[in-house]
């Protein structure tokens, strides 16, 4: 029998009967240390305060909060590190619907009523998981994925009970390393014995990868035909039809997944950005609208949330309604200068539309101070809605230089650039577009073409200097950081190493591992990084 | 004196979250019951009868679903070793001490792909049954068989009547096993793979007597 004695516990359900007889039922496991909350926000500050081994929540918690909630906050967040147990309690059937639909499982469920000795039976299954998982969880937090995949092998091989999970572990570790014909071989294999939803996302995203893109949408549909509440198949569906540029299927897709799953705020999100790029400014008012009003009390929420159902309401002529929200928005957060920044910029705009011309102009003035005061670096829709509030108070050349920016930054990205040619139409100066856009380009392009000339001709400190503060200026933009990665690697290797260098590389690199780690010049570079790092004995992960 | 209109009324739904409700109250009666200290024959017998109480307010639960609307296994997966282990200590609290709890799952699979709370509601209603037959023990088996995982209940009483096993799923309903038999056969038919189903098999035990409940899943 699993000892339990120094596992401390949190229990969380809105009703203190049902809190004090679980309390005893897991004192009678020899628990001693545990606490109770009746709500998820005081459990969620308990968290805060310290560590819990286990949390065992109601599912059901009264007013529009529920255990599956708290599980993906906690999880997302990381607030609870994966050791930690989450046990969730439901009174009916019902939430294995839920959990089927969900991203996030908790590591069991139990019905109402159940004796001690199912939980004590199910948290030593759980722990005993935990502990099986324990080498792996350790590899990857040390970033080594593909150690983590032989250490599911060697498990496998020895016929461990949790061979399922370690296969459905192997699988995606696998995707993440790009290494998807293996993954469609093991993902195969499952189907072959029973079509499992995630072995039929996991073949699909391989497909996806291998360019099949007509192949994986079939695995999808297919799969969205047998389990129509699992709706990760919605979200990867909706993705490919995007990538496709059927931007409007892709919307009505994940309208169907949030008809399945309205508690799930950041697929509303999704809805409510993809029916504002399809010019469906009704399905987008009420997508933002749900996210802000039922994010509200949770500890969560986000301010752009607030800032994107502003922007619906002024593009339908609301300037009062855009400005309540924004108001509400500074009454409910934090003011950071990001913050302060972006919802200055929604100001300007809303006031230009309701024709305050002084109040817009001030409003702007603010945004841009912020701005320059801080060095901030906006996302990239409020960067052109700055621009656009820049071009409308007619302060061209701000306006012009902030595009210059942003296009430069996403020169590679259409999504981006159809933004910027929309904005520009907006406010009238559609005949520039293809020049500034153009313009643009051809000034990364030649920055890109001088640095890496600077570095051919030996004069490899002029090119980082010159590549290294492109990098930061256009933090997205591949090629400028892989070219100033291979000057800060190759003065290390010819010059001795660098350390301050060298963690700007690794740095620069690894923030575009996710994307485009896939990409020739981006393994090619990468491996220049490690064998420089072995040549003087350091490990780079 | 106005009359107040009675508004048409869905009774069955009504029934249903009521029964749900009894269900909840019954659950917290346990937790209550399970915080009682003394050892003491009123209190074990009081358990006793809130789970009998408490199995049969799912069975109902189960049998609106199934009337209502079309009822979807979750299924996922689980380790048939745990889901004995777990089942058989259950199954011995409800058993007491006259009647012994056995298992075997030496041919089990290490993965099954089931719905475990109606796998185990149909269990938990073999076991109802077989403890009005059995004499001292019953055995609860897992093992693996024709691409299906086999669950049975093995008694050791008199076995079932030969009327019975030869026309199983008509009969259910007639005799005194009858509900919960009607709702394993339902819970079986639902787990699918591929293009097999779930079945339900009841067989007299060769050797001894016995009755012999088999969930057969694919």
């Amino acid at each position: 029998m699993m000892d339990f004695t120094k596992k401390r516990v949190l229990i969380i359900d809105d009703s203190s009967a049902m809190c004090s007889s679980l309390k005893h039922t897991l004192g009678n496991l020899g628990i001693g240390k545990c606490e109770t909350s009746n709500s998820g926000n005081e459990a969620i500050f308990r968290i805060r305060q310290r560590e819990f081994d286990i949390i065992v929540c109601d599912y059901c918690l009264g007013e529009g909060s529920d255990g599956q909630q708290i599980l993906e906050q906690l999880r997302k967040s990381a607030l609870i590190s994966p050791s930690v147990a989450f046990l969730m309690v439901t009174a009916e059937r019902g939430y294995e619907k839920v959990v089927s639909c969900a991203e996030l499982a908790p590591d069991d469920y139990l019905l109402k009523p159940f004796t001690p000795e199912t939980i004590r039976l199910r948290l030593e299954r759980v722990f005993e998981k935990k502990e099986t998982f324990k080498v792996i969880y350790e590899l990857l937090a040390q970033g080594n994925s593909a150690g983590a995949i032989v250490e599911c092998d060697l498990l496998l091989d020895l016929k461990n009970k949790f061979a399922i999970d370690l296969i459905r572990m192997k699988g995606e570790l696998l995707i993440s390393l790009d290494r998807h014909e293996e993954a469609r071989v093991l993902y195969e294999q499952v189907i072959s014995a029973r079509a499992i939803p995630w072995a039929r996302i996991g073949l699909a995203k391989t497909l996806s990868m291998a360019g099949m893109a007509d192949e994986a949408i079939e695995i999808l549909e297919l799969a969205i035909a047998d389990t129509p509440q699992y709706l990760e198949a919605y979200d990867l569906l909706a993705k490919e039809h995007e990538t496709q540029g059927q931007t409007a299927l892709a919307q009505a897709i994940l309208e169907q997944a949030v008809e399945i799953s309205p508690q799930t705020l950041s697929r509303q999100t999704r809805v409510g950005e993809m029916a504002y790029r399809n010019g469906d400014l009704e399905k987008a008012r009420r997508a933002f609208g749900i996210v802000v009003d039922q994010g509200r009390y949770s500890f969560f929420r986000s301010p752009s949330d607030f800032i994107r159902l502003s922007k619906v309401h002024l593009d339908e002529g609301q300037q009062d309604k855009a400005l309540s929200v924004i108001a509400d928005a500074r009454k409910s957060f934090d003011k950071t200068p990001d913050f302060e920044l972006e919802t200055s910029v929604m100001e300007s705009l809303i006031y230009h539309g309701a024709s305050n011309r002084e109040a817009s102009m001030l409003a702007l003035e603010k945004a841009l101070e912020m701005k320059e005061k801080n060095g901030l670096v906006l996302p990239e829709s409020s960067h052109l809605d700055l621009a656009k509030s820049c071009f409308l108070n007619d302060k061209v050349e701000e306006g012009r230089s902030l595009v210059k920016d942003i296009v430069s930054n996403f020169y590679d990205d259409e999504k981006v650039q159809g933004m910027v040619g929309q904005m520009l139409e907006q406010v009238g100066r559609a005949e520039e577009s293809k020049e500034l856009v153009e313009n643009s380009v051809r000034d990364v392009i030649k920055l890109n073409n001088e640095g890496v000339s600077l570095a051919k001709k030996g004069d490899l400190a002029g090119a980082i200097a010159l590549l290294v503060s492109a990098a930061q200026r256009m933090p997205q933009n591949v090629q400028v950081a892989l070219n100033a990665a291979h000057a800060l690697i190759v003065d290390s290797d010819r010059n001795g190493w660098n350390e301050t260098q060298m963690d700007m590389a690794r740095y620069l690199l690894r923030e575009h591992e996710a994307k485009y780690s896939s990409l020739e010049k981006y393994k090619k570079i990468n491996g220049l990084m490690k064998e420089v790092g072995l040549k003087f004995g350091v490990n780079i992960t | 004196m106005n009359l107040i209109d009675t508004p048409h009324i869905d009774v069955k739904t009504i029934i249903a979250l009521n029964v749900h409700e009894v269900k909840n109250l019954m659950a917290l009666l346990m937790f209550k019951l399970d915080t009682v200290q003394v050892v003491d024959d009123a209190i074990t017998e009081s358990r006793l009868l809130c789970h009998r109480v408490n199995d049969h307010m799912e069975r109902m639960l189960l049998l609106f679903k199934l009337q209502s609307e079309h009822l979807t296994p979750h299924i996922s997966d689980y380790s048939p070793i745990d889901f004995v282990d777990e089942f058989v200590a259950n199954a011995q609290i409800l058993a007491g001490s006259e009647i012994k709890i056995v298992k075997d799952v030496a041919d089990a699979p290490s993965y099954w792909f089931f719905d475990r709370e109606l796998v185990e509601i149909a269990m938990m209603n073999a076991i109802h049954n077989a403890l009005r037959f059995a004499q001292h023990e019953i055995k609860i088996r897992a093992y693996q068989a024709n691409q299906m995982l086999v669950l049975e209940v093995t008694d050791d009483g008199s076995g079932y009547p030969a009327e019975m096993l030869a026309a199983p799923v008509t009969t259910f309903l007639q005799t005194n096993r009858g509900l919960g038999l009607y709702l394993a056969h339902a819970i079986a038919q639902i787990h699918t793979n591929k293009n097999s189903h779930g079945q339900l098999s009841l067989h007299n035990n060769q050797h001894s007597h016995g009755a012999v409940f088999g969930l057969q899943l694919p």
